[in-house]
């Protein structure tokens, strides 16, 4: 089986291409650009099946669900007004994201860390914006960063992200196990990583998270190359990790390489579907607001189960 | 088999070349950062994949064509000489310039010694021969074991007085060597390498096979002042002017060299002479009483690096010049005769003395004093007058006849129009002008002016001139436009008459006034006299005819070829020799420089002497490169260069076998291999791609 990339682009996001959005150096620019477009590009709102209390009423916009229109209102006013409703309760959302120096590579002006970055931007602040508690745990062989949730971490997460370099090799084992241990309260844990670790580990180390409770999406970043080999001419390919190299025939070799990767990437989605893990499989030349929209349902889908 | 240049062979080991890259230098050339080699870990042919030759056809091909352009670089060659084994017989000849210019202080010794060590380096089995090339080529010893006989012979030659003709010997070596078979074949050349010698070089190659060894002794630099020439020229009085010219072959000046002049035998004068580097210079004597009769001259400088062209010997005699006589129209004066005799008075080889008188008062004594004469726009009405002139004529005087307005062609006498050569003839009045159109330009006049640019007679425009119907035995050298003869041209007895039939003023024509009309009036004196400039001295080598030389003596031609006439020849040591008298020509030839005497046995009244000079030529001792000389007789390159030392001594010596060479069939089988190898890659290629290098 063929690793599927995942790409639903909702429309009117186009923009949201991962290459453009290296040129704007501020982060939270970044979030605040792709969430805040994302949002007002989408037919329909994001934030569904919220269990909240009536707080006020706004203006309708449009994109707005027309079935939060209060047609009393209407009545009286003969003007579309929206019910508005404060959370009962905060999500809690924790960022994992891989730094090793396997993630340092980028085939096409984007590497998988940047993309990374971004992408647990976004993340953060579309959470942010919902007053879900975030925090963030950076990683390589051991944790670099640590930042427990909280409703006002968002700036220090995208600080975390910004300074962070990929320097060293990476292991899911032990720092995803930290995290495990210091999340107390139950919420969403998102693993943004390249997963290049065996299957088995990267359950294992997933399997922590889960085992303590945590609703976990793993988002696997690859660069294009890594999916499609593009390589034609023999050459020595040289591991980031450790410097090793290897003479190579690409060409030859193709073939079996991406076989290889197809089988990794469906043994570990196959494991964690098993687990109940959702498992998407990014590229990093997929737009964000794909990403976004696979999180946003994913935590809707979640808050309704708990709903349930 | 065997290379010329086998150190190509190393040029095998190419053939790993491509293989070490194969295997390790081209992996690493490229690198790919990747972020894991988790999974091209776990590919487990990757390094049998390199290591595997993939086309091994490709890469045989690829090696044939490394091994085929090493092997053509080597340049291996087969021939009948390669086949014997090294060391073994071979054929020599030692070819040696005997030359003048090896006369050149240290030169011949420097050869000679060449010569001898040719000999020294020949083992047992060798055959040895040698010859001599000067202008012409000589076997002194034909192919032998005997190299004392060689060794005899060197030292019995000596130099020549002669010129140097490079491919006379050349051509000699390679037909002495063109029987030899199953022996190694070498020329061994030594000479200086003169480059007058060498003008016709690349014409003649060596036989295949022979190999060239040239050794050159031509010093680096070689100062030489060489006597070039003596002209003797007509001054007032009987007097006379003798210039020598003098050339400074070296590079630099020379200052105040005594130039002495000897006329029979006695010192005229000596005159210093300056001459910058590589130029000439001029010694002029001035108010020269010559002797009656021919007279031995000399010319001297001092002695330097060639002492054969410090000496320069010609015969003198007292300029007589060309007596003409102009016969004018006696019925009016006029200038009729300005062009003429202006024209003739200007120049000094010869000297023409003119003078005038009336055609009416023409008497054979004045004919007599006389080479040449005019007979200018006058008539010959007087049958005596037309006798004496036809008499004077058959005697070997020249005579122009020039037709004008005074001609009066009607009243010529019989006598007279026979000596014309023509009918009465009717005058012409072309208003709209006639122009000469055809001229016979292989006729002795017209010779001059064959050449392009050498004179144009078109310019001239004719307004009147005599139309003559010319009768058998006149020649017609020129005509105008119209047809008409312009020159007529007719031997009578001993002597000859022209006749133009125009005037030779401004009256009908214009050609007074044309560049071309003072040379034309000298070719008509010379012509219609025969006139020869007496040859005062001839090149070593050079040839004459019997005949001519004993009338420039002034014996005359009589008796020559009976019974009673035994001619003999003196050369310079005073030898003599008889000369074999034939019936046809009799052909002397003079090799040494010098005076010679050819003389009748039992009368030495009758004798006339010969001054030879050696070839101007061998003066300049300017070198050709042997390099280059080899490679034009051997049809290859030199292995090595030859340079001459300071002091003449032999120098380096090259050798440049010449030899059934196969480079070039490598060489194409190569480019073939290489065609083919391309092909099948291209088409394997597209097919599938090809992993790793070249094949391999």
């Amino acid at each position: 089986m063929r690793a599927r990339i995942v790409s639903r682009t909702v429309p009117g996001t186009q923009f949201l291409d991962p290459a453009v959005l290296t040129r704007i150096g501020n982060l939270e620019l970044v979030a605040r650009s792709v969430v805040e477009g994302f949002i007002a590009g989408a037919h329909g709102s994001p934030f569904l099946g919220l269990s909240l209390d009536f707080a006020a009423h706004r203006q309708y916009l449009p994109g707005d669900d027309i079935r939060k229109i209060d047609w009393k209102v209407y009545g009286r006013t003969d003007r579309h007004y929206i019910k508005e409703y404060e959370a009962e309760t905060n999500a809690n959302v924790f960022f994992a994201v891989d730094a090793s120096r396997s993630m340092d590579y980028g085939s096409r002006g984007i590497t998988k860390l940047d993309y990374a970055r971004y992408l647990t931007a976004c993340l953060a602040y579309l959470s942010a914006s919902q007053r879900d508690r975030v925090g963030a745990a950076i990683f390589d062989e051991k944790l670099l960063e640590y930042i427990p949730p909280s409703v006002r971490h968002r700036r220090l997460i995208l600080a975390a992200l910004d300074r962070v370099r990929a320097e060293t090799a990476g292991d899911l084992t032990r720092p995803l196990t930290q995290v495990a241990e210091s999340l107390t309260r139950k919420g969403i844990v998102v693993l943004v990583s390249d997963l290049y670790t065996e299957p088995k580990t990267v359950l294992n180390s997933v399997g922590a998270l889960r085992s303590k409770g945590q609703d976990v999406i793993v988002f696997q970043i690859l660069d294009p190359a890594e999916v499609d080999f593009p390589f034609e001419a023999a050459r020595s390919f040289e591991d980031l990790e450790t410097g090793e190299r290897l003479p190579v025939t690409p060409d030859v070799m193709r073939e079996e390489y991406l076989s290889l990767v197809e089988g990794h990437v469906g043994e570990i989605s196959k494991m964690m579907i098993d687990r109940a893990i959702d498992h998407e499989l990014v590229v990093t030349s997929t737009p964000l607001d794909a990403v976004l929209f696979r999180y946003l349902s994913h935590r809707s889908r979640r808050l309704k189960g708990k709903d349930r | 088999m065997s290379f010329l240049t086998p150190w190509f062979l190393a040029g095998l080991g190419l053939l790993s070349i491509p293989i070490i890259i194969h295997l390790t230098h081209r992996q690493r050339s490229r690198v790919t950062v990747f972020p894991s080699l988790m999974f091209l870990r776990k590919l487990p042919f990757k390094t049998m994949n390199r290591r595997r030759i993939r086309h091994p056809l490709l890469f045989a091909l690829r090696s044939l064509a490394v091994i085929l352009l090493a092997l053509a670089f080597s340049r291996p060659f087969f021939d009948s000489v390669a086949a014997v084994e090294a060391g073994s017989a071979r054929d020599v000849v030692i070819l040696l310039d005997v030359s003048a210019s090896l006369g050149y202080e240290g030169r011949w010794e420097a050869a000679l010694d060449s010569a001898r060590a040719v000999l020294d380096g020949l083992g047992e089995g060798d055959r040895v021969a040698v010859a001599t090339f000067d202008e012409r080529a000589r076997e002194r010893v034909p192919l032998t074991l005997d190299l004392v006989a060689a060794r005899d012979a060197l030292a019995d030659l000596s130099t020549t007085d002669l010129g140097t003709r490079l491919e006379a010997g050349i051509q000699l070596a390679g037909r002495i060597l063109a029987e030899s078979e199953d022996r190694r074949r070498e020329v061994a050349l030594v000479s200086d390498f003169q480059r007058t010698g060498w003008e016709d070089g690349g014409r003649v190659r060596l036989p295949d096979g022979v190999s060239l060894r040239a050794a050159s002794v031509a010093p680096e630099e070689a100062a030489n002042v060489a006597l070039a020439e003596a002209a003797v020229r007509a001054a007032d009085d009987g007097r006379v002017r003798l210039v020598a010219r003098l050339a400074n072959m070296g590079d630099a000046p020379v200052d105040g060299l005594p130039v002495s002049l000897e006329i029979a035998w006695r010192t005229v004068g000596t005159i210093p002479v300056d001459m910058p580097p590589r130029g000439t210079g001029t010694a002029v004597f001035d108010d020269l009483a010559l002797p009656e009769g021919r007279s031995r001259g000399r010319l001297t400088v001092p002695g330097d690096g060639l002492a054969i062209d410090n000496e320069f010997r010609f015969m003198a005699a007292p300029e007589v010049g060309l007596r003409t006589l102009i016969l004018e129209n006696n019925r009016r004066a006029s200038d009729g005769s300005l062009f003429l005799e202006r024209a003739l008075g200007i120049g000094d080889a010869p000297r023409i003395e003119t003078s005038r008188t009336p055609a009416a008062g023409l008497d054979a004594a004045t004919l007599t004093s006389a080479d040449f004469a005019i007979l200018n726009d006058a008539d010959l009405a007087d049958a005596g007058r037309a006798g004496r002139l036809r008499e004077w004529v058959s005697g070997g005087g020249g005579l122009l006849i020039v037709l004008g307005r005074d001609a009066s062609m009607n009243r010529w006498s019989d006598a007279g129009l026979e000596l014309l050569g023509a009918g009465p003839g009717s005058l012409v009045d072309a208003a709209d002008g006639r122009r000469l159109s055809w001229l016979d330009y292989d006729h002795a006049v017209f010779e001059l002016f064959s050449g392009p640019r050498s004179g144009d007679f078109s310019g001239a425009r004719f307004e009147r001139f005599w139309s003559l119907e010319p009768a058998e035995g006149t020649a017609v050298v020129a005509r105008f436009d119209s047809g008409e003869p312009a020159l007529l041209d007719r031997a009578v007895g001993e002597g000859r008459v022209l006749v133009w039939t125009s005037t030779l003023d401004r009256f009908w024509n214009d050609l007074a006034l044309q560049p071309v009309f003072l040379p034309f009036v000298h070719r008509l004196a010379l012509h219609a006299t025969g006139y020869r400039e007496p040859e005062r001295w001839i090149e070593a080598g050079g040839v004459l005819e019997l005949t001519a030389l004993v009338g420039a003596g002034g014996a005359g031609p009589a008796g020559l070829a009976g019974d009673e006439a035994e001619w003999v020849l003196v050369d310079p040591d005073g030898d003599r020799q008889p000369v074999e008298v034939g019936e046809g020509p009799t052909w002397i030839e003079f090799p040494r420089a010098g005076f010679y005497q050819v003389a009748l046995r039992d009368d030495a009244g009758r004798a006339t002497t010969v001054a030879v000079n050696p070839p101007m030529t061998e003066s300049d001792l300017a070198s050709v490169a042997t390099e280059r000389v080899v490679e034009a007789v051997a049809g290859v390159a030199p292995t090595a260069a030859g340079t001459a030392g300071e002091d003449g001594a032999a120098a380096d010596e090259e050798t440049v076998p010449r030899r059934a060479e196969l480079w070039w069939v490598l060489l194409l089988l190569a480019g073939l291999v290489l065609g083919v190898e391309s092909v099948l890659a291209n088409r394997w290629t597209r097919q599938r791609p090809v992993s790793g290098l070249a094949g391999a």
